[in-house]
This record gives structure tokens, sequence and C-alpha cells, in this order.
């Protein structure tokens, strides 16, 4: 006799507690960790589309013969020591320089005192670094520039000269570098001097027209080059004009609140699309020299800030204190707004992290400086080499979806047949041997795939493209002349109509046709000139070394075999009973299989197609390795590409994790999942759809 | 299978539609597909091994007397050919490291050249640093006494130099063989007629492929398959074996499966078995399904973002505050790659362990539960075990997976050339904060980034030949076992 | 025994405290409903089951003579939404009642199932299996019950020289005998059986009918069947169930023979069902 424990049985009760505990907190632990991925994709890139905000952070009132300035870095406060008649207000800042116009003086500080000082018994006063003596000018004139230790300043003088001077200031005692000087028109006088030295020339505006002075483009300044013109499609008065983000596009602001942009790149001074509506009646236009970000402030004190290139609106309101007629100016790489007034001086934190990707700064053309027309561009680290980064995911995402529809090219074909014949024509036990032979192809290695796309596949490509695009019509070809050949065999003697040996046949051919290909194939000198002709003459087309069919090529054996597993379940779980019913109507096989058995199975065909698709979008290594990753957005079949999954693979590794491409990438890494995610929900509905259906059947 | 009805003879149809329903052409077009996606499985496979194992074949060394560029003499292996413009044939040479020449590599004019032959005596040196060096072994020189070897066989030259370098490593290691390791240089006569002198320490290999009999070159091939498998690169990465990507791969695997296992399976578990059948398992269901098909790289970036720079970032600030700012747990490493792998492959394992345990028919469960067992006593000692071959399965097909995988771990953990083993003698014998070599990542590395891919292009197909191995075989084990379980279900069906 | 007649309208207004010794599981009202799935409903059922005697439930397929009988092994708590109201009390003591042990209580109430469900082990540890989870776990001891349980199942002469082959190689009835042998290993009072010859053939069938006919004598059977000719053959009490409710219940012989209720007569001449 067998007595029972009761020490057992509690000790078992309490195990089968622990057990569902245990079992419990792996299972929500679960649900938590998938929720974390989303959430913290999310959260990275979340951030990007926050709008700016401006916060008042102090106001100076100015007492006696204080002249506090603020310098660029938007936290150094210095005292300008006194110069006679020097107007201080009129203060122009650059970088670590401040210049403070006279009546006939320029006088240039460096604003940097022993640390930052914002409390007037710590403010360092500075005497002028330099005091440059100039014919009488107009001092609201006054206009600076600053690159690479070169300071430039220009003033229209009392007689209508332009007086432009150049230092330098990368030894201790400054140097005078250039000094011109231009007679203007009488009707270019008292215009904006916008001086840009990334393009080594002066422009001024004036009404309608512009002058250019000196070279467009060019390696130094060249005095005697004027080019002049009249500012194409601004048809009411200019209120405001000034340069563009990173100085390489001329902004213009008229009377009706309309943003006019010309590019600077070229010479005829070409409009950048057409006016922007800002709404408001604009007194200053300003704009940041490293990000495409551009305020407007009106004569009411509103301010707006907004990406010019995209139109994407970041901050609109009234700063309180805001005061156009104070020149206010970004400061500190646009985190300041500084207002330098006669008696009161006012700063502004500027929190705009994220400025250039809104919506349509991410995926909308935009009418950049140096493109002739709207365009999407990926280069976001356009601060190595000294140019504005831009940030379009549109190229990303059209290659994603090239790569993977030339994928599909292949892929679906391939996948169809052979679901078609190993799930319907084949015999149970030929079908239990080939099947998870091609569903081995589903685990090859992508990087190998990848690599030998790369390295093998791409030379060859190139040197013999005729014959592999040629290679489709052989497969498609033999087949059928082996079916027709079947036919007339039938048609001559019935006996033939009894199954052929498909499989021994097919091969055999296959490999008498490559075996052709090999011998008889012309020398790749004429292949070459052939494909010269036919290709690149006839079509026009460009021709990439990896390009979107060598990608394609290779994607498709690799989504090949995930449709075919799903495509041949839903074939094979189509009732017989069914296609059996349809044969004995008198349908010949096919008949039955394409009036039966493929709509019956059409929802499970859909699904996967979707999973091919996503599987094909997601894909990062062979894509890497066999599209060249130039992101551009061209439809031809020989041109590189870029997809989302590669530009990570090879940009997140080097961006910094506070970047503003660090973020992007996370965007684009979400893109993805949302893209791949959604495509797998509506494959696993159209499934469930087909499950429902046969669960009956099945039975 | 039904028989093909020939025609149906109550459907009116024209003599043409009646000859192309006769011929079946879908039938042979689908047929077709079958032949050609197998034959691409074959043509890869046959592809990697056809250029990886001549990889191990000692080339023959080829030396060339030619006109190019007035007469000079080039010795070498032949690596590929390629017809030029006018119809001749370019011959690419790999003539040995690249401090000897500007570039390993020469295009030789094929009409240029003058005479062909093999000589005999000539030898190949695999170096450790600075790629291999072909030419004739002239002298020796130890402790300062030079010998001059022009008279001894090919034979003898070769047994010298192995003597004389790698004996320091298998043979008896003395400290007196070392010192004259230390101290012996090889004098070696290229063919241009300098004459190079070459430590012996930077010796790892010698032999004289034109002077080797067949059996000779067999044993060679086997020693360098032994050396590829069980050696690490040489610094110059185009040589020598992929030992640490192996054991990167190995290791990164193992710890994966061992982070992934009880968590899917216990969730797979939850799922089927404890959570009440609603609204919210159906979502968690499809969530985790599709969770299957999001791209492994966005797994990269979530293991980047949260688990190097997030989780590790924070664990750094607390305890090792004093190293800062370099990071410690703050970098890719073997931990945040093995815990990325284990959240990518975490859904396979739950997918196919659920099927597993649906599979399991309720009426053991009912069974056992009846018999007085709790819930765990039922779940542990009747229905995991039954459904133990389709979690292995799931198991063994993630384990496939993610060896194959390389997208995510370019952003978090694989390096070019990781020094030290993620495993090793020394504590804490496991480092999971070290970064490692991967053979994927390997694949990727010496196929996209080395300067002369021509000469590394072997060790690359050997690799991915041995990569692609592996990954078969784990599907083969998959799908067999696959196999057997539905034979197991059959029997019980009957 | 079989002399002593229970009168069911009495049992159902109060348990007779002279017949209580003799009253093993004990119904009162019970009210079954499932929330979310289509099973069938009990409403009010009240009865007594004897002690060491076999009370058969009969009655058309979906009365809900199945679901009565899970709800003595708590078994109706596996279907998710069902919501159980009223009393079950084996040998007096509740069995709802909190902080009882189901598994237990499992082990209490043995149940044997319409599909044999032998586990995919071998014969052996089959049997083994609820002495195992209950701690025994002795070589000597487990020996000796399963051979007495094997026995008591009259499978023992046909098992015993292959005890460690798997036990789904033996046949549709040895496989129920097998899961009937594994039921009472572990000593359970009440032997539910929930159709057990309904997947069996003729030959089969009958042998587990001789078998609960010897199994009787050490425990209390229940036997749930849509087969009138074996409840006859093999009980000695009979309820009769239909849309979920107990119409009418009482000694066998009487119920055969001179059914108080129409709807009993009706369905034991074949009337329907």
């Amino acid at each position: 006799m067998v007595s029972y424990d009761d020490a057992i049985s509690r000790r078992r009760r309490f195990k089968d507690r622990a057990a569902t505990i245990a079992i419990n907190i792996a299972g929500w632990g679960t649900v938590a960790l998938i929720s974390l991925i989303l959430v913290y994709l999310v959260s990275v890139a979340l951030p990007l589309g926050l709008d700016a905000e401006v916060s008042p952070s102090f106001t100076w009132t100015v007492s006696g013969d204080e002249h506090p300035l603020i310098a660029a870095d938007g936290e150094t406060v210095v005292s300008l020591s006194a110069v006679e008649g020097a107007r201080p207000e009129l203060a122009r800042v650059i970088d670590a320089f401040g210049v403070v116009p006279g009546a006939s003086q320029i006088h240039v500080y460096r604003l940097q005192a022993e640390s930052s000082a914002v409390r007037p018994e710590r403010l360092t006063t500075v005497a002028p670094l330099v005091s440059l003596t100039l014919p009488a000018f107009r001092p609201e004139s006054l206009a600076i520039d600053f690159a690479e230790d070169e300071l430039e300043m220009v003033v229209e003088d009392l007689s209508g000269k332009l007086q432009l001077i150049a230092l330098n200031l990368s030894a201790s005692e400054p140097v005078i570098s250039n000094r011109d000087s231009l007679q203007l028109r009488p009707d270019m006088r008292g215009g904006t001097l916008l001086p840009r030295m990334a393009g080594n020339e002066v422009l001024v505006v004036q009404g309608d027209r512009y002058l250019r002075w000196g070279g467009v483009q060019a390696a130094i300044f060249q005095a005697e080059r004027i080019v002049g013109g009249q500012l194409q499609g601004v048809l009411s008065r200019v209120s405001a004009a000034a340069l563009g983000p990173g100085g390489d596009s001329l902004q213009i602001a008229d009377d009706d609140g309309q943003l006019h942009r010309f590019d600077l790149t070229r010479d005829q001074l070409p409009r950048l699309g057409g006016s922007r509506d800002l709404a408001m009646s604009v007194r200053v236009l300003i704009s940041e020299r490293a990000r495409r970000v551009t305020g407007a402030i009106s004569s009411d004190g509103e301010l707006l800030l907004l990406q010019p290139a995209s139109g994407d609106v970041l901050y609109r309101g009234y700063p309180d204190g805001l005061d156009a007629d104070a020149q206010p100016h970004f400061s500190d790489e646009g985190h300041v707004l500084i207002q330098q007034g006669l008696r009161e001086t006012r700063r502004w934190a500027i929190d705009n992290p994220y400025p250039e990707t809104g919506i349509a700064a991410l995926w909308r053309p935009q009418r950049l400086p140096g493109y002739d027309k709207a365009v999407h561009v990926w280069h976001p680290d356009g601060e190595s080499i000294g140019v504005l980064s831009k940030y379009s995911l549109s190229p990303l995402l059209y290659g994603t979806f090239k790569a993977a529809l030339y994928g599909m090219l292949l892929a679906v074909p391939l996948a169809l047949g052979a679901a078609v014949y190993i799930g319907y024509f084949l015999p149970s036990r030929q079908r239990n041997q080939l099947k998870p032979a091609l569903e081995t192809l589903e685990a090859f290695p992508t990087v190998v795939l990848g690599f030998v796309a790369g390295i093998w596949l791409a030379p060859l490509l190139a040197d013999y493209l005729l014959l592999i695009l040629f290679l489709p019509v052989i497969g498609v070809g033999l087949p059928l002349l082996l079916s027709l050949g079947h036919a007339m065999l039938q048609h001559i003697d019935p006996r033939f109509s009894r199954r052929p040996p498909r499989m021994l046949l097919l091969t055999s051919s296959y490999a008498a046709a490559l075996l052709c290909l090999a011998v008889f194939a012309p020398p790749p000198e004429t292949l070459d000139q052939l494909t010269q002709s036919v290709l690149w003459d006839w079509f026009g087309l460009r021709y990439d070394q990896r390009n979107a069919v060598l990608v394609g090529l290779v994607m498709g054996i690799a989504i090949m075999p995930a449709m075919f597993s799903i495509m041949e379940d839903a074939i094979h779980a189509v009732p017989r009973s069914l296609s059996d019913g349809s044969l004995a109507l008198g349908a010949t096989r096919w008949q039955s299989l394409a009036r039966v058995v493929f709509p019956a199975a059409s929802p499970a065909m859909l699904s996967a197609l979707l999973i091919g698709l996503a599987r094909g979008l997601g894909e990062t290594m062979i894509v890497l390795l066999a599209t060249g990753n130039m992101p551009i957005m061209e439809p031809d079949p020989f041109s590189s590409l870029r997809s989302l999954s590669a530009t990570i693979a090879i940009e997140l590794p080097e961006a910094g994790s506070e970047s503003v491409q660090f973020r992007l990438l996370f965007l684009t890494a979400l893109v993805l999942f949302g893209l791949t995610f959604l495509m797998n929900t509506l494959a696993e509905l159209f499934r469930q759809r087909l499950r429902y259906a046969y669960a009956h059947a099945n039975r | 299978m039904p028989t093909p009805t020939a025609d149906s003879n109550f459907v009116e149809s024209s003599p043409l539609r009646k000859g192309v329903r006769r011929a079946e052409p879908l039938v042979w077009l689908s047929a077709g597909s079958v032949l050609v996606s197998m034959a691409l499985l074959i043509a890869l496979v046959g592809l990697l091994a056809l250029r990886a194992l001549p990889h191990f074949w000692p080339a023959p060394l080829l030396l060339i007397q030619s006109d190019d560029q007035g007469p000079t003499a080039q010795l070498g292996e032949s690596l590929d050919a390629r017809s030029s413009l006018g119809g001749a044939e370019d011959l690419l040479l790999h003539r040995g490291g690249e401090d000897l020449f500007g570039s390993p590599l020469v295009w030789i004019d094929e009409r240029r050249v003058r005479d062909r032959t093999t000589p005999l005596d000539a030898i190949a040196l695999d170096r450790d640093s600075l790629g291999p060096v072909f030419g004739f072994l002239v002298g020796v020189e130890s402790h300062g006494e030079r010998r001059d070897l022009t008279a001894q066989s090919v034979a003898q030259q070769v047994n010298l130099v192995r003597v004389l370098s790698l004996a320091s490593e298998d043979g008896p290691s003395t400290v007196l063989t070392r010192e004259a390791t230390l101290a012996t240089s090889f004098q070696v006569r290229l063919a241009s007629g300098r004459v190079i002198s070459i430590p012996a320490t930077e010796v790892r290999n010698v032999y004289a492929p034109n002077a080797m009999t067949t059996m000779e070159k067999v044993g060679h091939f086997f020693s360098e398959v032994g050396r590829f498998l069980g050696e690490s690169p040489s610094r110059s990465n185009v040589q020598g074996g992929v030992f640490p990507a192996i054991v990167g791969t190995v290791t990164l695997v193992l710890l994966m499966t061992i982070l992934v296992s009880p968590l899917g399976v216990l969730a797979a578990i939850f799922l089927q078995e404890y959570a009440q059948r609603g609204p919210i398992t159906r979502i968690v269901r499809i969530a985790v399904n599709n969770l299957a098909g999001v791209p492994s790289i966005v797994y990269g970036v979530f293991g980047l973002g949260f688990f190097v720079y997030a989780v590790g970032g924070s664990l750094d600030a607390i305890f090792y505050a004093d190293t800062l700012p370099a990071p410690t747990l703050g970098a890719p490493g073997m931990l945040w790659a093995a815990l990325t792998m284990a959240l990518l492959t975490l859904p396979v394992v739950i997918v196919s362990t659920e099927e597993g345990l649906a599979r399991v028919p309720s009426v053991l469960r009912e069974g056992s539960l009846a018999l007085g067992a709790t819930r765990a006593e039922s779940l542990w000692r009747v229905v995991i075990p039954a459904a133990s071959p389709a979690v292995l399965t799931g198991l063994i097909l993630a384990i496939a997976r993610a060896t194959g995988e390389v997208a995510p771990l370019l952003l978090v953990g694989v390096a070019k050339y990781a020094p030290g083993l993620p495993v090793s003698g020394e504590y804490p014998f496991l480092h999971l904060d070290r970064q490692f070599m991967h053979l994927g990542f390997y694949i990727y590395d010496l196929g996209f980034q080395s300067p002369h891919l021509e000469t590394a292009e072997g060790l690359v197909y050997a690799t991915a030949l041995l990569l692609v191995t592996i990954v078969l075989l784990l599907n083969l084990a998959a799908v067999m076992l696959r196999g057997r379980l539905r034979e197991a279900f059959k029997a019980e069906e009957t | 025994m079989k002399t002593h007649s229970i009168d069911v309208r009495a049992l159902k207004r109060a348990p007779n405290a002279r017949d209580a010794s003799n009253i093993c599981l004990e119904v009162e009202d019970l009210n079954l409903h499932y929330l979310r799935s289509q099973n069938v409903a009990l409403h009010d059922i009240s009865l007594s089951i004897p002690r060491q005697r076999v009370t058969a439930f009969i009655g058309p397929s979906g009365c809900g003579k199945s679901s009565l009988l899970r709800c003595f092994n708590r078994m109706n708590e596996l279907i998710e939404g069902s919501v159980f109201r009223g009393k079950v009390r084996l040998d007096g003591e509740d069995i709802y009642a909190p902080g009882v042990d189901v598994a237990t209580l499992r082990r209490r109430v043995g149940m044997v199932f319409q599909t044999p469900n032998p586990f995919p082990k071998s014969i052996y540890e089959n049997v083994a299996f609820g002495l195992r989870i209950q701690g025994v776990n002795k070589k000597r001891v487990l020996d000796e019950e399963i051979e007495k349980a094997l026995r008591l199942a009259a499978l023992w002469d046909e098992v015993k020289d292959r005890l460690e082959s798997n036990a789904l190689t033996l046949s549709g009835g040895q496989q129920q005998r097998l899961v009937i042998a594994r039921a009472i290993a572990v000593q359970p009072e009440v032997l539910l059986l929930d159709e057990p010859a309904s997947a069996l053939d003729p030959i089969s069938t009958l042998r587990i009918e001789e078998l609960i006919y010897e199994l009787k004598t050490r425990y209390t059977i229940v036997i749930v069947t849509h087969n009138m000719q074996q409840a006859a053959r093999v009980s000695d009490m009979t309820a009769f169930m239909n849309l979920g409710r107990l119409v009418e219940f009482g000694e066998t012989d009487t119920l055969f023979t001179n059914p108080r209720e129409s709807q009993t007569e009706d369905y034991i001449t074949g009337r329907y069902g």
C-alpha cells in the first residue's frame, strides 16, 4: 500500500506555483521585449519631428558707457571699450569677431572673454583689435563674412562706392589680405550688401536688381568680374534680402510676404522653385550657416523659423521683445537668437535640434542650390566636406523597393512554377524529397550570396550581359519547345500521350543549351560592341558594375524559397477531392489547377508575394554587397541603388549616438520595421483566410 | 495521382486550343522552374567548392620571361586569365608579398612572353605579415654565419627551412632552437635576380610546389585545410586560417542558444498553455509571428542603440566609471551580439515550439491532469517530451539562421581582426566584452575591403564554403528531425 | 445492497442521513454554463452516487452527461469560461470549496477518456506516471504497484513480457485497459469512465465491461455511455439526462423496465436518441 505524504503534496504545489510564475514572467517578458523594440525605436526617432522652441534667456539694459556685445557662441558677453563715433548697436558679429562701424572707421574686436561672463561685474572690456579707416560710409550698410581666418567686410561709402576689405586674422597681428572698391551705378545704391566668401564674391541686391562682383565659385576674388541682372519672378518690392543657409542661395522676401530663393552656385542666378507665402510682412531674413534653417522676422516682432528648401515650418510666434529694426541674428550654430539694440541687448535660446527632418524634407523633392530640378538627396554627413547635409530618405526607400522588386522578378516565376509542379504534379514521395531540398536554399547565408554576386557575378555580368539576359529566354523557351514537340508526337501517335520523362528531358536539354552557349558564345569584344549598340546607344541606359539587375538575380535566389514554401503548402493544402472532382468532369490537369486549385489557394499566394517582398525589402547583405550603394533615384535596370538596410549597415557604426544622422538611421530602421511588419500582418491575415476556408474540407 | 486526360470530349474547342491543352506547356514550364531552382542551389555550392578547393592545392610556380617593358622575369602563381583587346590573352600573376613589388599582382601580356617554365627548385615561403615570397633559396644565415645552399636539393632546402623556422613551434621546442630561429634568416633569390633576406621567425610555411609528387600535393592540400581550420589569420589577412572566426561564430551561437532557448520555450508554453485565449493572445501571437519577418538589421539597430549604448553605457557609468570615457560594456561586443541574436531568433523558437505544443493531443494533457498531476508536472513529464522534436527542430533552424546572419553583427560586435578570442584560458575565460571575429563578417570584410582581392579570393571562397557547409548541415539535421517527428506522429495516428 | 432502493426525489430535498455512509458523491443544485463555447449547460442537477456501485449516465448525445462527469474531478475547469455553481461532495467534503487541492482531488477521482490516451512512453512508465508524481520512486514499490494495477486491469498477462515497449504499440482495447490500470494505480476512490468503449471493437468492449464488473468491488464507478445495453449490462444505478437536466435517476432495473418519466421511456424504447 502506498501512502500519500502531505509534505510531498505541499512541495508539488509549490513547484507548480513556481512554474506558473516563471512561465508568466517569461511570457509577459517576451511581450514586453517585443514592445520594447518598437518603443525604443520610436523613442529615438520621435524627436526628429519636434518643432522648435524659442525662449527668452536674458535681457541686458545698457547703462552709461557700457557697450555689451554677445559673441557668436551665444554665451560670452564682453564690453566694448568706447571708441569715438562707434555705433555698437550696428555691430556685426561672426564667429569670435565683432565688427563695429563708425562714420569713417571700422573697428574689429576679438570677442573672447576669459570665461563666459554674463554679469556686469565680471564683464571684460576689450579694445579694438584693429580700426580701419575708410571714406565716409553708411554705417548700416556694413556687412561681413568669415571663413578660414579671413574676415571680409563690405560697406557702401557716401559716393556710392563699394569698399571691400579682407583681413587675415590667423596671425597675432591682423593683415589686410585684400582691398578693393567698385563704383555702383546710381540705381544700385543703397542696396543690401551680401559678401559671400564661399563664392569669393560680393552680392548687392537693390530692389529687384542684383549685382555680383567677384567670381562665382571662383577660387579667388576677381574684381573685374561683374554680373548683374534682374531677380526673376519677384513681383513686388523687396523687403529683405539675405544669403540662405550655408550661403549658397539668395533669399528674398517681398512685400507680399513671399519668400523667393535663387541659386548662387550658378551664374544666371536661377530661381529655386516657386515662391513661398510666409504670411507675414518680412523685415529681416536670417539663416544658419551649417543647417538649412531660415528665420523671418516681421515688423511687428513675429518670428518664423522654417526649412526653406522643403518649406517645413519649425516655429511661428512672437518672442517677447523681438524687434526687426535691431537686426537680430542667429548665433552659436542656431542655438541662440541675439538682438543688439541701442539701449537693450536681448538673447533668446532656440531649441531646434532637428530642423531638417520634417516630413517634407525627408520625403518630398526639394530645390537645392547646385541642382537644376527638384531632387531627393541623401547626404547626411555633408559637414565632413563642408557642405550642408541633405536628409532625403526617398532615394533609400526607392532603392529598397527597386532591389526587392527586381528580386521578385526572378523569384516569383521560379517560386510559383516550382510550387505548382511540386505541390500539384509530383507524387508525394518525390515531393517529400524535393521540397526540403529547395527550402534549404532559404538558409543559404546571404553574405555568401552577396559575395558571389559582388565578386563573381558582377564582372561576369558586365562581360556577358546580353548572354546572361538571354538565359531567361532559354529557361522559358526550352520547356515550351519540348511541350510543342510532345504535342506533335502525340499528334503522330497517340501512344505518346503517356506522361513523358519530363525532368530527364528538361535536364538534358538545359545542359545541352548551356553547353552550346559556352561553346558558341561570341567573344567578349563582339558581345561588348553588341551591348554597346543595343543597350547604351539605343536605350541610353547607364551601367554601373553593381546594379539593380545584378542584385535582382541574387536577391531572387534569396527570397524564392520562402515564397515557394508558402505557395507549395497552399497548393498542397487544397483538398484533392476538389481538383479530382473537376478532373472527373473532363477538365485537363492544368485546367483543374487553374480553375479550382489556384482560386482556392490564391489568398496564400498573395500572402507569399507579400512575405517575399518583405524579405526583399529587409535584405541587407546582398544589397550591401551587390548594389554599389549609390543613393540615386533612377529606374534604370543597370544603375546602382542604395537601400534603407544597407544605409544602416554602412552609416550607423560611424554615426555619433547624439547626431541627427543617428536618429535618422533609427527612423530608417523604424520604416523598415513598419513596412515589413505591415506586409507580414497582411500576409498572415490572407493565410488565415485560407486556413478557415479549408479547415473543414481538410478533415 | 490522376492520369492526364488527353482532352475533354464534351467541350467544344478549336484544334489549336486542343493542341495547346495536350501539350501542357505550363506543366513543362513549372517543371523547368523546379529544375532551375535546384540547379541554382547546386551551382552555388559547386561554384564555392570549385573556387575554394584550389586555394589549398599547391599551385605551380611559373617562371615567365617576357619582353614587357624590357626583358623581365617573373615568378609566381597564375591566378586568372582574361582576353585583352586584340584577341590575345593576359595572364594575372601573383608574384608575392607587397613589400617586394609595387603590387603583388601583375598582368602579363601573353604575346610578349618568350619563355614559360616551372622550375623544380622554386620555393614558396609563407610569411606572417607581408604575404608569400616566391623564389629560389640560395643560403641561410645563422648567428652571422652564412651557408650556401644552392648545391642542395630542393627537398633538403625545404626540410632545412622547416627545421629552422617552424621547428620552434612544432618540434622539440627548446630554448636552443628558439634562439637559433631568432638568429636565423634565409636568403632567397627572386626571379629578377634580387636576393632578399627573410628572418626565420617570419616564416610560417614553406613548400616547393613544382617538385612535389601528387601524393605530396594531396598531403599539402590536407595540411593546408588543417591550417585553414586551425590557425589564426596572418596579419595581412590574406593567408592563414579562420580559427578565431570559427571560435567566434560558435561562441556567439552557443551563447545565443543558451539565452534564447529557455526564454523562447517558456514564452511559447505561456502562449499555448497558460495565457487565456483572447484578443490579446492573438495579437501577441501575430506579433511574434511577424517579428520573425522583421529584417535582421532592425534588430541590429535596436541592439546597438539599446543594448550597447543605453544598457552598456549605463553599466559602464555604474561599474566602470574609473575607466571612462573608454567604454568597457558600452561598446559592441560578444555579450550584446549574443543578446541581439537571441532576440532575432526568439520568434523562430517561439513559433516552432508553439507549433510543437499545439500538435501534442489535448487528451494527453487531460490524461495526465486526471491522474492528479499538477499543470507543471503535466507539462514537464508529458507535453514537453512529446513536443521536444519540434522544439529541437526550431532551435536548430534558429541556430542555422543565426550562423549565417551577418547584418546585425556589423553593428553590435564583430571585428575585422580581433586578437583575443572570446573564450580563453585566462580569467574570466569567457570574455563577453570583447569584440570577436565571425565567419560571415570575415567574408564580407575580406571580399570587399581587402586591397588585392585576387590574392585573398581563394581564402574567401573557402570561408564561404565552410559557412555554407555548416549552415546546410544544420538545416539537414533539422529536416531529418522533422521527418522523424512526422513519422512518430504517423505511428500514433494509426 | 442490491435490495436497497433510493428515492431520487427524497435525495433532491435532503440527503438521507441513514444512507450517508453509503453515498460517495453527492451533487447538489449543480449548474454549469460556458461563456465562450457552445458546450451544453447543466441545470439544477442534484443526485447522490452510491459507494462501490456502478452508476451509468445515459442520454442522447449532447445532453451534458460528459460535462457532468467532468464536474466530479473538476476537469470542467480546463475549458475556459466555464462557470460552475452548486456543490459536489466527495465523502461529504465539498470539492469546490476554496483551498481544495485539485491535484489531490484528481488523484482520488480517477478518469478514463473516450479515446485511449496512453502517454508516448513505455507501458511501465505509463502506469508508474501517477505514482511517480506522487513521489513514489522506489523501484520495488513501483514494480509491485504496477503489477497490481495491471493485474486488476486484466492486462498483466498480455504485457508482462514487454513492459518496456512503447504503449502506443498496444491495440486500442489494450491501450484502454492500460489507461484504466494507470488510473487505478494511484488508488483512487472513484473511477470516472467517459464512454470508455466507444472507440473499441465489440470484443474489446466486452473485456472492458468485464473489467468494470470486477472493479466495482473496490471502486465507486461512474460511467458515461450512449449505449443503453451497456448501461443495462454493467450498472447498478442509471441516470437519464436530457438537454442538460437530470430526468430520472434510479436502480438500473427499475429505470429500464419501469421508467417513471415518459421522456425516459421514449429514449429507452428508441423513439429518439
